[in-house]
């Protein structure tokens, strides 16, 4: 397969999409660990997560819909 | 407070004040996290003729954006779990440097020699930040506090508690305590 059909190729995003949702995935359970043994009482992190997770839902939802609408 | 918490103090050990980075520091990297968000995603919008289809630079903008918010994200953890505690004892300078790279140093208030406060450059200046350089009297090491709010006030309440320190131990060896 020539490689600009590779890149323009629905399941090529698919897997890219997958594999940084997996990383997110990773680096937010590590935030989520630090938060938790180091940041409890800090009022700032306990607000800063609940906008992460909502911020990351609502990027994560727009990329679900948009790769729907790929091609 | 953070890292802070989970170092042990002594019985006699009393918090005297604890410290963080100046907040100019996290708005210079979270403008610069901001710049990288937004630059890729106008390059993006002017390159979409190459594409096949529009969807394509909407997906690759918010996969960027991903990113970055995590990336965001690791600037405040760090931020916020960057502490200096000042005790009546000792100063520890917890350096979150990322999620897996921390620095936790230690010195005895007794072991210092000389603090320097330096405040290089305009934003420093009027944002009232800069770096403490402590020189130990044990080691030829030295201990420096990067970008630091209200350094003079710091090291001003380094120096009282040393003081203090050093007015207790007197007090001790006058009293036949002898020293520590």
């Amino acid at each position: 397969m020539p490689l600009e059909a590779l890149l323009w190729n629905k399941n090529t995003w698919g897997l890219f999409i997958v594999l940084v949702l997996i990383i997110f995935g990773l680096i937010s359970t590590i935030f989520a660990y630090h938060w938790k043994r180091y940041g409890d009482d800090l009022p700032i992190i306990k607000i800063g997560s609940i906008f992460y997770i909502v911020g990351a839902g609502l990027i994560i939802g727009a990329i679900v819909l948009t790769f729907q609408t790929l091609p | 407070m953070s890292y802070t918490s989970t170092i042990p103090l002594n019985e006699n050990e009393k918090i005297v004040l604890d410290a963080q980075k100046h907040w100019f520091i996290l708005a210079i990297e979270l403008f610069e996290l901001f710049i990288a968000a937004v630059v890729p995603i106008i390059v993006l919008l002017f390159t979409y003729r190459l594409v096949p289809s529009f969807s394509y630079i909407v997906l690759a903008s918010l996969l960027w954006l991903l990113i970055i918010w995590a990336c965001m994200f690791k600037a405040l953890t760090n931020y916020y779990l960057d502490v200096i505690r000042i005790t009546n004892l000792r100063i520890l300078d917890v350096d979150q440097k990322g999620l897996f790279n921390r620095d936790i140093a230690t010195m005895r208030l007794a072991n210092i020699q000389d603090v320097t406060v330096e405040s290089k450059g305009f934003f420093a200046t009027i944002f009232k930040y800069g770096n403490i350089k402590i020189q130990s009297a044990a080691e030829d090491t030295e201990f420096v506090i990067r970008y630091i709010a209200n350094p003079e006030e710091v090291s001003v309440t380094l120096l009282q508690g040393q003081d203090g320190e050093w007015a207790n131990q007197q007090k001790k060896s006058l009293s036949g305590g002898g020293d520590r």
